[in-house]
């Protein structure tokens, strides 16, 4: 089956790319200052960091979990092990995808963790939570599908799971998806791949206006 | 119903963390941690390393000390340690009596062997009057987990679990004895290889049989979607209608509201639909469908003067007398 053929609008992602535009340069500048007063003890310069990359790290925790649970708390500990780490980042201006690295790490040995428990008896999965995941403009159609994809997604293994939704849930370029999951990009591209054949097999269009394209009201 | 490629998901589909209390709230739980916490944790742990040295170096010590003494007036050999004597009668001379052997200080021990050069006594020779069992076959104990179908539906193999259900009786002799989450299951394997009728029996069994188990509202959900897909604008309605009264405040509630709007406004009912868009917007005032829903019920409510009868949705039930409709109708507003 063919894969969704859509390139990322946007990057999010600042620090170590080719493809970064004047805005993302100037975010990467902003953060390597950022970082260097970090170093020097400075909370209000982490303070600034944490408001310009908490919310990244919120959208990356829940959308990778398909839910909300704990993601306070991964996020939290995600910039608290990168306040105590800071001095372990070469690039001071990729502090946002090393921050993502961080939490896609915390949510995969989350989801690790469920998945041997589920596994022994002593746990049941965690439920994807639509409301978590769409935002209240959603149309009907989008929520359905999103409700459907978490479904299937939640039956992958954990890291093809991340990469998949790295790549066409946040939009990351492949090498990002690469660099926050921490592997080599030929990795990465299987671990889409794989994911997204299981996808592509398994997705049923849920309404037949979604498949005559009609849209809705 | 056919397997289809994945379509796009659209970023605007998506909820978005970057506002909101949680992350100044994150940022106070943050604060109270970083300052004092990294302090303590840089001057606290100075002493873990040198610990940790003496620890070693007085492990050295008592080992170097007393445990090679140890070992030997225990009669331990000092030359093969870990071999045990070549065996001369029944019972393994392995380790002997503490009095029979002197430890020999004279003569200084030999670097021990390797595990893997060593080579161990069979147990037959070191305790031949044991009896020996013969080793009992492995039998696998019964396996209480779901069935096959069941199984293999969970792995996303619905072909595989539709084939396994036809060695069992069939799809419909297991959705006779099937409960709520079976139904669901045997509802979506049905579904995804194409078999819409199969789905709709299985989910209307789970409605009929077990009117308030948990999987009842997203099975009335799947029954509305398929009903909408086979063409019964109706019967989807109902069920749009029945899923909104099951779970007024489920995931799909919204799009339940929407679509029975939706069906209304299809079949130029313009009083029911009204009344539903003035519920839809009461439910969910911020939704950006209301406008949309608006403009429809304007311009069905006040037909263009060209358009002539043949134009106009046919109408299907008592409530349908759009065309008595007063211009005062209430249009909800969006708020």
């Amino acid at each position: 089956m063919a894969m969704p053929s859509f390139r990322p609008s946007r990057l999010r992602l600042v620090g170590g790319t080719a493809a970064e535009g004047p805005a993302e340069r100037e975010d990467a500048t902003a953060d390597a200052d950022l970082v260097a007063r970090t170093r020097q003890d400075d909370v209000r310069a982490f303070e600034t960091l944490y408001r310009r990359h908490a919310g990244f790290a919120l959208n990356l925790a829940v959308r990778i979990q398909g839910n909300a649970g704990d993601v306070e708390d991964v996020v939290h500990d995600a910039f608290l092990r990168a306040h105590q780490r800071l001095a372990e980042l070469r690039d001071s201006a990729a502090f946002r995808p090393w921050l993502g690295s961080i939490v896609v790490r915390l949510v995969r040995t989350r989801l690790r963790r469920k998945r041997l428990l589920r596994v022994l008896g002593l746990s049941v999965p965690d439920p994807v939570e639509l409301e978590a995941i769409a935002s209240n403009d959603a149309d009907p159609e989008a929520r359905v599908l999103l409700a459907q994809v978490y479904a299937l997604l939640q039956t992958l293994p954990a890291d093809d799971r991340i990469a998949w939704t790295l790549r066409y849930v946040e939009r990351h370029r492949l090498e990002v998806v690469a660099e926050i999951v921490g592997c080599s990009l030929a990795t990465a591209k299987r671990r889409i791949q794989r994911a997204q054949r299981f996808l592509n097999d398994h997705f049923v269009a849920p309404f037949a206006s979604a498949q005559d394209g009609a849209p809705d009201a | 119903m056919k397997q289809s490629t994945l379509p796009e998901i659209p970023e605007t589909a998506l909820r978005d963390y970057s506002k909101g209390p949680h992350i100044e709230r994150g940022w106070k739980r943050l604060e109270q941690e970083l300052g004092p916490a990294v302090v303590q944790r840089r001057s606290a742990l100075w002493w873990a390393p040198a610990l940790a040295a003496v620890t070693f170096g007085a492990g050295l010590f008592v080992g170097a000390k007393f445990l090679r003494g140890d070992a030997q007036s225990a009669g331990v050999s000092a030359e093969h340690p870990f071999v045990p004597q070549p065996a001369a009668g029944p019972v393994a001379p392995a380790v002997q009596a503490p009095e029979t052997k002197k430890p020999n200080k004279a003569v200084p021990p030999r670097a021990l062997p390797r595990v893997h050069d060593v080579e161990l006594p069979s147990v037959e020779e070191v305790m031949p009057e044991l009896p020996r069992e013969e080793p009992t076959p492995y039998t696998p104990a019964p396996q209480a987990g779901p069935p096959e179908w069941e199984q293999l539906a969970n792995a996303g193999d619905f072909a595989a679990a539709k084939k396994a259900l036809e060695r069992v009786g069939g799809f419909d002799t297991v959705v006779r004895s099937a409960g709520p989450g079976e139904l669901m299951t045997l509802a979506d394997i049905a579904r995804v290889v194409g078999e819409r009728d199969q789905a709709l029996r299985a989910l209307r069994r789970l409605l009929e049989v077990y009117p308030g188990a948990d999987e009842t509202p997203p099975a009335t959900w799947t029954l509305a979607n398929l009903l909408d897909q086979a063409g019964d604008k109706v019967g989807a309605a109902e069920a749009y209608a029945l899923y909104r009264r099951l779970s007024p405040t489920g995931d799909f509630a919204e799009d339940a509201a929407a679509r029975e709007v939706k069906f209304a406004l299809s079949q130029g009912n313009v009083e029911r639909a009204a009344a539903l868009l003035e519920e839809y917007a009461r439910n969910f005032p911020k939704s950006r469908r209301i406008v949309a829903f608006q403009k429809q019920l304007g311009k069905l409510a006040a037909p263009p003067v060209s358009s002539t009868e043949g134009d106009k949705p046919a109408l299907d039930s008592e409530e349908d007398d759009g065309d008595e409709v007063d211009e005062a109708t209430p249009v909800p507003q969006a708020h």
